[in-house]
């Protein structure tokens, strides 16, 4: 597994502006800050469960 | 021929002949035989009154057989079916429970996801803190420049973990030990959303909740500041802003001998923090501590400030 792409300070610094001015919502921030980072096992027991259930109905 | 028949007919009854007795007794004799078997035959029960003939009692008793047969079926299938709408009234209500159940776990998994979304967003958070932290000890010249802009940024990334950012209005400020008034801290960093006047502030060692943070060397929850049971400096009068304020020692472990301020982040309704977002304050707290420990040590903080 290769290097989490880190979002750049100035990137950071902008997005940490933009929130608090209102710009973007918690969820916004949390999308574009983590962009991916530490969470692909999250992502992937969500699928699991989607499928489970899609299964039980 | 037919006129022949007809005067030999008509001679034969008008002439009072023998022939003409014979049909007489014949035709008594049939009248009362008809009769007889007609009274024989009603006295069976096999006609009725107009000489209708009546069924036969078997095939009355077959078809008898056959009704109640059928009406027992049809019990049988009455009362199958009442027991088949019963398992499936069962059946429909299990299914009912069933979808509860399924719902109630999508609602717990919904609820799990966001727990994990914010935790592994607030790892990010703690990544890119640690990182900065690492980068100013690494370039303290550049720190020493920008520390301002540092500090802010790092306190911001604490202000991202909380929830409910515009309802709570978190605002973070770092007091340290005042090297001149020993009854005092004073200012040393803030997050964005303070005033200047923030780093006027010096709050008492003994009468404020950062004080009482400092003194005990243990975090303090204040879930609101109107209460009068908690150690709060109401001078301040800055209650209309919040009502809740968390302060936490900065500290190396659990040694109280390494102190070396207090970090503390207000909030604007009642209560404001959860657990969670508590135990991300005094996280944060541990991760700043060898940056500010440095910036102290390095005796480059006066009581006007930072040089």
């Amino acid at each position: 597994m290769g290097e989490p792409e880190k979002v750049p300070r100035k990137e950071r610094k902008e997005l940490n502006k933009l929130y608090r001015e209102g710009t973007i919502t918690r969820k916004q921030l949390m999308y574009r800050m983590r962009n991916g980072l530490f969470d692909h096992e999250r992502l992937a027991t969500k699928e699991k469960f989607n499928q489970f259930v899609s299964r039980l109905k | 021929m037919f006129e022949y028949i007809m005067k030999l007919i008509e001679k034969l009854v008008i002439d009072g002949g023998w022939l003409s007795e014979l049909f007489r007794y014949l035709i008594a004799g049939v009248l009362v035989a008809t009769c007889m078997i007609y009274l024989i035959r009603l006295w069976q029960g096999k006609i009725d009154i107009l000489w209708r003939k009546v069924e036969d009692q078997g095939q009355v008793h077959i078809l008898q057989v056959d009704k109640s047969n059928l009406e027992q079926q049809v019990e049988k299938l009455q009362q199958e079916k009442m027991e088949l709408d019963q398992k499936l009234k069962e059946v429909r209500l299990e299914m009912m429970e069933k979808d509860k159940t399924i719902q109630e776990l999508q609602k717990i998994f919904v609820e799990l996801d966001e727990k994990y979304d914010d935790e592994t967003y607030t790892t990010s958070q703690i990544m890119y803190t640690a990182e900065e932290i690492a980068a100013a000890l690494a370039n303290e010249e550049n720190f020493h420049l920008k520390r301002d802009d540092i500090f802010t940024n790092l306190l911001d990334y604490l202000v991202n973990t909380i929830k409910g950012y515009r309802e709570k209005n978190p605002r973070v400020v770092i007091h340290i030990e005042h090297p001149e008034k020993k009854d005092r801290l004073m200012h040393y960093a803030h997050s964005s959303g303070h005033s200047h006047r923030i780093r006027e502030y010096e709050p008492l060692k003994d009468g404020s909740a950062a004080g009482r943070a400092w003194r005990t060397c243990t975090n303090y929850y204040v879930s609101d500041v109107e209460d009068k049971t908690y150690e709060y400096d109401r001078k301040v009068a800055s209650s209309k802003y919040y009502r809740t304020i968390l302060c936490v020692p900065l500290k190396a472990g659990n040694d109280p001998s390494t102190r070396i301020g207090v970090l503390s982040i207000t909030g604007q309704p009642e209560n404001a923090y959860e657990k969670i977002e508590i135990d991300r304050v005094v996280l944060f707290a541990s991760l700043l501590y060898p940056l500010v420990y440095m910036d102290i040590k390095k005796g480059e903080v006066s009581i006007h400030g930072r040089t």
